[in-house]
């Protein structure tokens, strides 16, 4: 009866993505790379992660340097750096963070999702397992893909290669029956004694009493049957996303164009893109730093101008970005770091004010914008009511709401203002030339900046023109009526 | 004889599409139309106002000849859209008191002083092609065809208005902007204008323009 009991809370429904050769994979920064062959060397100078061309060179994981060597001379080699390979796998459970809410990072390579309550928003699990199969093909990463009602079933479908995207019982049970038990990553020696007794699937194993494999076999192998039904818990610990965002990319060879950058960089983004989306934040800049093999890292940094989280719009800005940049030397690493965000409530509270619509609109060309040009060149007018020209007006930031500006004062006034007076000859004053004036602008006393002025409007040269002469009986021009 | 044989090759010219009527624009029927606020300048446009993605050249001797004002009632009506107004590379500041009193809503317009040309052709496409932009005036040094060409489509694209000021003496080249006009000032309220080029019509004769309506004393 207990039994029974924890059997029906246990089960649930689970994806595994099981990413094979993921260390290897993620130093290739183009699909040319991959024609070379290339092996991932654990510290102890064995083969522990090979690309297909190696394989065909007869190269074989496990294989000491040395014989791999002489099977292929023109190997790539690279070592393992573990704290890299941890960081991968973050990098990938961040992504994984948009498909689900709770994502368990299986080292060294392989991910878990509780895909139950996600299935009605991705309407349905073939689309849900269509969609993170293209993600994975879109990054260039290879992978294995399993469903099914606990986690080490997924699991062990994963690594076999053999899942099905479904969650019936009755079509997991002869996939899960039908797996191959050198599949599944025993320990070597559980593997061993399990073939001396001609065991070689798992429905051969199924068919011993349980207790008997745990006394004769191994305790653990009796607790991962438990497992594999849902009858025991299976250890996993939840993925806690950082707060800070910290990622990179490590290029097999130099990078000797900032084009060479993009690839690398949107698949960056892509995982910042999930893990704003799991916390529902946004950025309004990211600090980009390349590693140069010589020569001190160079900084770039990306600003937005407007908080943003859409993987789309993040690689357009960085696109706009890049475009202006030049890479002072080759690159060996690139780094993107995110220590502040912004929280998407606040951008929700200000839709709700009146303008929401154009501002919200707006935040995409302006965005655009300030990808190209400095803040200083992108502005906003206001009239402030001063009767002074040179103060009538105000300068705004396009981004910022403001209040409604001043009404205006009645007159007729010249469309374009120059921003300094230019000293003219006195003119003639004729009542052929002067259209309008003289009117006196007299304002100012309370500030040190006093005008007094006799403002014209003066037809001259085929122009009209805005003139006046000040309390010395100097003239200037101030502006055409264009 | 030969005159058969003449509507013979008209006809084949028709057929090649190398010669259009100017009655038979379909494009003219479905177009949205703006009032230019002047009847003057209504009754000289071929769609009777301007006509959303159309560029308009503009060319002017000077600064001071009327060559913005007379777009004055047509961006007041703009401005009152939720979308912005882009001024791009004015020679001058805009006076603000100026476009309040011509009725436009000065919370729209967004200027952006680019750096250099390049920058400047920029951002006119963006600004066009961003949707977000109910109109897109800017001021050039210089235009050659290809960009003019590439900016008359992004203005068809989005259906949205463009003015160009392009440098003074460019006016004698040819241009893919859909209506070109030469503005000079003839009087302290009065502009002679003259469309070098109208898709639709024939370029014009010289007409005179009142340019001050747009004090609301």
């Amino acid at each position: 009866m207990a039994s029974s009991a924890q059997l029906t809370a246990v089960m649930s429904s689970w994806m595994y993505l099981w990413f094979p050769d993921m260390y290897l994979h993620s130093l290739m920064t183009d699909s040319a790379d991959t024609r070379s062959p290339c092996v991932l060397l654990s510290e102890r100078q064995h083969v522990l992660q090979l690309t297909d061309t190696a394989r065909t060179a007869g190269v074989q994981p496990g294989m000491s340097l040395a014989s791999a060597l002489l099977l292929c001379p023109e190997l790539v080699i690279h070592t393992l750096d573990s704290t890299y390979h941890q960081q991968l796998l973050t990098q990938r459970a961040l992504w994984a963070c948009r498909y689900s809410a709770q994502v368990y990072p299986d080292s060294p390579q392989g991910l878990w999702l509780e895909i139950g309550s996600m299935l009605k928003l991705f309407g349905g699990l073939r689309n849900y397992w269509r969609q993170i199969e293209q993600e994975c093909l879109r990054q260039h990463w290879p992978v294995q893909i399993a469903t099914a009602t606990t986690p080490l079933a997924a699991r062990w479908l994963a690594l076999s290669d053999t899942g099905r995207p479904t969650l019936q019982a009755k079509e997991l049970r002869p996939l899960i029956d039908a797996l191959k038990l050198e599949d599944l990553q025993l320990p070597h020696n559980q593997l061993l004694n399990l073939q001396r007794l001609g065991i070689c699937t798992l429905a051969e194993l199924r068919r011993l009493p349980l207790a008997e494999t745990g006394r004769r076999i191994s305790p653990d192998l009796m607790h991962q049957m438990q497992q594999l039904d849902g009858l025991r818990q299976y250890p996993m610990t939840p993925f806690q996303p950082p707060l800070t965002f910290s990622d990179s990319a490590l290029f097999s060879h130099d990078v000797e164009h900032r084009n060479g950058l993009f690839f690398p960089l949107s698949r960056l983004l892509n995982s910042l893109s999930g893990f704003l989306h799991h916390h529902q934040l946004s950025v309004r800049w990211i600090d980009l730093s390349i590693q140069h093999r010589d020569q001190p890292q160079t900084h770039w940094q990306i600003h937005f101008a407007r908080p943003e989280y859409r993987y789309n719009e993040l690689i357009q800005l960085c696109r706009y970005q890049l475009e202006r940049q030049q890479l002072p030397a080759p690159a060996t690493a690139l780094n993107l770091n995110v220590e502040r965000f912004c929280p998407r409530a606040s951008e929700q509270a200000e839709l709700d004010n009146s303008e929401a619509g154009h501002q919200k609109q707006s935040i995409n060309l302006l965005n655009r914008l300030y990808s190209r040009l400095t803040e200083r060149q992108i502005n906003n007018l206001q009239t402030t009511g001063d009767p002074r020209p040179e103060y009538a007006w105000n300068i705004a930031t396009p981004t910022k709401h403001h209040t409604d500006s001043a009404p205006t004062r009645k007159g007729q006034w010249p469309l374009w203002l120059l921003a300094t007076p230019v000293a003219i000859p006195e003119p003639d004053l004729s009542p052929q030339t002067v259209v309008h004036g003289p009117v006196r602008i007299d304002s100012g006393w309370w500030e040190h900046v006093q005008i007094r002025r006799d403002y014209y409007q003066l037809f001259q040269h085929q122009q009209l023109l805005w003139v006046f002469r000040d309390d010395q009986g100097c003239w200037f021009l101030h502006g055409y009526f264009s | 004889m030969s005159s058969i044989h003449n509507t013979n090759t008209l006809g084949q010219h028709f057929l090649r599409g190398q010669v259009w009527r100017g009655d038979q624009i379909p494009e003219l029927s479905r177009a949205t139309v703006l009032d230019t606020g002047h009847p003057e300048l209504n009754r000289e446009l071929p769609a009777q106002g301007w006509r959303a993605g159309q560029v308009c050249e503009i060319y002017s001797q000077s600064a001071g000849c009327g060559e913005v004002s007379l777009l004055l009632p047509a961006l007041a009506k703009l401005s009152q859209q939720e979308r912005w107004i882009m001024l791009i590379a004015p020679p001058a500041i805009p006076y603000a008191p100026a476009l309040s009193m011509a009725g436009i809503n000065t919370r729209h317009l967004l200027m952006v002083h680019p750096a250099n040309h390049k920058e400047a052709l920029w951002c006119i496409e963006e600004g066009l092609r961003s949707g977000q932009c109910s109109a897109v005036l800017g001021w050039l040094n210089a235009i050659d065809n290809t960009s003019v060409r590439r900016i008359q489509l992004a203005c068809e694209e989005q259906q949205n208005y463009c003015w160009l000021w392009p440098g003074q003496n460019a006016g004698h080249k040819a241009s893919a902007a859909p209506l070109r006009m030469n503005v000079r000032r003839h009087s302290a309220r009065e502009a002679a204008v003259q469309f070098i080029k109208r898709r639709g019509s024939w370029p014009s004769n010289e007409f005179l323009l009142p340019l001050w309506p747009v004090q609301h004393n």
